[in-house]
């Protein structure tokens, strides 16, 4: 009976907590960094709500650091490309999924609250030619594109 | 002959130099290392290679990727971590009165100095958020915990820092259930964490 109201007032609070378009925030960036939105074209800055679908795309000089809502960090490199393909975060039970694609580039990573529930397939960060599998570490990958 | 070693060359430099990687790092203050692993492309469920040691690298390709031990940290993913955004950073608050979400004195002033130095994080962000013990049901918890965030929240506004209503999280008592279990009282989850982001 408990774990029922548990359930019962999870999904309820999961569907009153207001929806959030924005899953993360650029931080520090660089010169020479966009974010591809709908096919259009946004100059990076501190600060910047991202949203899920977007692509980060550094020049070659660019950097930009991301702080997703799980605390999850990310460090792009230079040519980069990088795209937020599936993110869902309960702020509440912190609990998520996140799918992030590296297409060119390099991404350093250090995973935040999503990879905590010991589940390998709640952060997933795909290449061209691998899926990877996160719990709760740093990482980079390395993508030539 | 020529030609073949010329090929064999050519190869062997492609196969130092180019392919995709993935490099396990050592997590920051001494934590566990945690994991990585290479999954399966088509299923994402067949595990293929797992890294769990510091600096262990692998070689990502179509089909099993190649595992090696680096024998020291790569300058170049330093120089790439060196930009991650600085951690979030969080102010405990407790001791609250029954009933009464205000904050004393001293928590005011450990309020500011927890904001010295805002202006140094770029794209900064301010979250409050509320915890209860798993002592109670779920639905209480929740509005208890989003009432002392709500009061600490207004406080923090008072002193002059914005904080948007969508940062101001009753968090519950689902963080203690996972780490106590169900009705276990334990004062240190009846707090309210002040983070900056």
């Amino acid at each position: 009976m408990r774990k029922l109201s548990v359930f019962i007032a999870a999904a309820a609070c999961a569907i009153s907590q207001p929806a959030f378009a924005d899953i993360g925030r650029i931080k520090n960036v660089t010169t020479g960094v966009q974010i591809i939105r709908d096919g259009q074209t946004i100059s990076a800055r501190s600060g910047l709500r991202l949203e899920q679908g977007d692509i980060v795309r550094t020049g070659r000089r660019g950097r930009v650091g991301i702080t997703m809502s799980d605390d999850t960090r990310m460090a792009v490199g230079p040519n980069s490309e990088i795209v937020l393909d599936e993110y869902e975060y309960n702020r509440r039970q912190q609990r998520g999924r996140a799918v992030t694609r590296v297409n060119r580039g390099s991404l350093g990573v250090r995973s935040g609250n999503i990879t905590r529930t010991g589940n390998q397939r709640s952060m997933r960060v795909r290449t061209p030619t691998s899926t990877l599998g996160v719990r709760g570490t740093t990482f980079v990958v390395e993508v030539q594109g | 002959m020529r030609r073949g070693l010329l090929l064999l060359a050519t190869v062997t430099l492609a196969g130092c130099v180019s392919g995709d990687r993935v490099t396990l790092i050592a997590n920051p203050d001494n934590q566990a290392v945690g994991s990585v692993v290479v999954l399966d492309q088509e299923t994402e469920e067949t595990v293929l290679a797992v890294l769990d040691q510091e600096n262990q690298q692998a070689r990502l390709r179509a089909g099993e990727p190649r595992l090696r031990q680096l024998g020291q940290a790569d300058p170049a993913h330093a120089e790439l971590l060196g930009a991650l955004p600085a951690a979030p950073s969080a102010l405990s608050l407790r001791d609250f009165p029954t009933g009464r979400f205000s904050l004393s004195e001293e928590q005011k002033e450990s309020v500011r100095l927890h904001f010295a130095g805002l202006e140094d994080r770029p794209g900064y962000q301010i979250e409050v958020r509320g915890f209860t013990d798993s002592t109670g049901s779920v639905e209480r918890n929740v509005e208890v915990s989003q009432g002392r965030a709500n009061g600490v929240a207004d406080v923090i506004r008072e002193l002059g820092y914005s904080v948007p209503e969508e940062d101001v999280i009753g968090m519950g008592e689902f963080e203690a259930q996972r780490r106590n279990g169900d009705e276990q009282a334990d004062s240190s989850f009846r707090r309210v964490d002040v983070v900056i982001r």
